[in-house]
């Protein structure tokens, strides 16, 4: 009987010396070399490198707050899907509940600042609070910490699907599958540190603003601020935020769309009044026919808080497979705990057979699960669906928004099995 | 009550006086525009050249640009910082600085941001505020 495998095995588009000639690798001191070879044996290090660019550099004078190279992250970009502001996570590259730090997947709105710790601060204040406060990183880690796991997706993550799959296409940035990842993260809750300058009881909204260009700003309703899994974290899968993850703080705020996990944070205002940024009115926002705009004034739609139920296989897409029993793994979330079933189908949906959840199962996690596949020679087509707690389950037909945020349909995976 | 509207923030009655369209700048800087000191693409010519593909089409990957997005950068200063940070988008950071300020012109001035008046160079972007009651 044969022996499963993983997938893999397309031609090598470049040798592992070339690679190290390249760089890759040396800039990134925690991708393993069993990552790099993954990589390779993926095929994917051709549009990795393809998609490199070089930075114009500056020319002016006043300096901005941005990465020392021009470019807007840090993190060395060889080992993810490049957008103009954005390093999108290859799925096909991770094993395991945890995303590492240098795979995970960077939206910047701005450059990553670089922060110092010495004069960094938080400030917390605003009309319904009892007495505004600064607090130091020291401050912040002598505050009782909480770990949890948490999956963070952008809300546009799947946004080029509308065009390739729906036939509609959707502005803004255009995600494959990959700007998703799940961390460990580590830090106080926001409702410690707001404990601390004092919550009144008139308290409405809670907006968090970033130190990063143009001080991306994410309002929330004080009862998300106050929920105990809301945090603010400092630590990230054990070690210090990377810069491009938020350095020195940023909140993580589980289930909920990430534009609203702010990076950077410096500034908490608590509001008696609802307080509306861009990001939650003209951005981040279910705009268009099913969303009549003057039910949502001052908004332009719906304001996006939770994500939704979704599932993904962690190859690339299109694959490429070899003929025989396959053993597939994949990743399904959902804001509303852990997904309770993934179903898969390789003959267009006319018949669903379950996928195996694995350990460990987790509350805010994505979920790992295993497909089992005897591969035939030919042109594929596979499919999951994922089944969330509540019941929510991935749909066959997506309603359409102008932005393009929230694609979780059950996305066709182009399979090639030679 | 709400802090008064800053760059990033709207208040409730300033999105709400937003949905008027009332948007302005609120300072202006010494200097009249002085046509001379440009040379080469018009603003408009090369805003229609580079980026009307993508932003003058409802559904295409950038879509209309709202004016009170332009404006919720706050300066035309970070406008012009994340312009030259992501675009074009299939080659950010590709074009000379001169040719985002234009675009950046471009923008500010087609949505109404900025009068004829008001020059909008590396020299006076700090000092644009792209006010707005958003």
């Amino acid at each position: 009987m044969p022996t499963p495998r993983r997938h893999a095995a397309t031609p090598l588009p470049i040798s592992g010396d070339e690679l190290l000639a390249l760089g890759v690798g040396r800039a990134n001191t925690d991708i393993s070399r069993r990552q790099l070879m993954k990589l390779l044996a993926l095929g994917g290090l051709g549009t990795a490198l393809a998609g490199c660019e070089g930075s114009a550099g500056g020319g002016d004078a006043t300096p901005v707050p941005e990465s020392a190279s021009g470019l807007p992250w840090v993190k060395s970009p060889e080992l993810f899907i490049e957008h103009p502001t954005n390093l999108e996570t290859r799925l096909e590259l991770l094993d395991g509940v945890i995303t590492p730090n240098d795979l995970f997947f960077v939206r910047n709105h701005a450059p990553t600042p670089r922060i110092g710790t010495t004069d960094y601060r938080l400030v917390v204040e605003g009309d319904a609070v009892e007495a505004p406060v600064e607090l130091s990183i020291a401050d912040l880690r002598a505050l009782e910490s909480h770990s949890l796991v948490a999956y963070l997706e952008c809300a546009g993550n799947w946004r080029s699907y509308w065009q390739s799959v729906v036939g509609r296409p959707a502005s803004g940035g255009q995600w494959r599958r990959g700007g998703v990842g799940c961390a460990e993260w580590t830090g106080p809750t926001l409702a410690s540190v707001l404990a601390l300058a004092g919550v009144r009881d008139n308290a409405v909204d809670v907006d968090l603003i970033g130190l990063d260009d143009g001080a991306f700003s994410r309002p929330m309703p004080i009862q998300r601020a106050l929920d105990p899994t809301t945090l603010l974290a400092h630590t990230m899968n054990g070690v210090d935020l990377p810069p491009d993850h938020g350095f020195p703080l940023r909140a993580v705020v589980p289930g909920w769309v990430g534009s609203s996990s702010v990076k950077w944070l410096g500034r908490i205002v608590v509001s008696s009044e609802r307080v509306w940024s861009r990001n939650n009115t003209t951005s981040y926002v279910l705009a268009g026919d099913d969303w009549p705009a003057a039910e949502y004034a001052p908004a332009d739609g719906a304001p996006i808080t939770t994500g939704v139920v979704k599932s993904a296989l962690a190859l690339p897409r299109p694959a490429e497979l070899p003929a025989g029993p396959s053993q597939i793994f994949g990743f399904a979330y959902s804001p509303n705990g852990p997904v309770r079933e993934v179903e898969w189908s390789a003959d267009g949906g006319a018949t669903w057979r379950q996928a195996r959840i694995l350990d460990p199962v987790l509350p805010h996690a994505w979920q790992r699960f295993g497909i089992d596949w005897n591969a035939p020679a030919g042109d594929h087509t596979l499919l999951t669906r994922a089944t969330d707690a509540a019941g929510a389950r991935q749909p066959e037909e997506a309603t359409y928004n102008s932005k393009g945020y929230l694609l979780n349909i059950v996305l066709p995976h182009p399979v090639s099995v030679v | 009550m709400t802090a008064p509207s800053e760059p990033g923030r709207w208040t409730r009655r300033g999105a709400a006086l937003a949905t008027g369209a009332v948007l302005f700048v609120a300072i202006t800087v010494a200097g009249v525009h002085d046509m001379s000191k440009r040379s080469g693409a018009e603003p408009a010519e090369l805003y229609a050249a580079r980026c009307a593909a993508c932003h003058e089409i409802e559904g295409a990957t950038g879509g209309p640009l709202d004016p009170r997005v332009l404006a919720s950068y706050g300066t035309a200063r970070r406008l012009f910082n994340y312009v030259r940070l992501a675009m074009p988008y299939d080659a950010p950071r590709t074009l000379p600085d001169e040719e985002y300020w234009l675009t950046v012109e471009h923008l500010l001035r087609s949505r109404g941001l900025v009068g004829d008046d008001i020059d909008v160079t590396r020299e006076t972007a700090d000092w644009l505020v792209l006010e707005g009651d958003r």
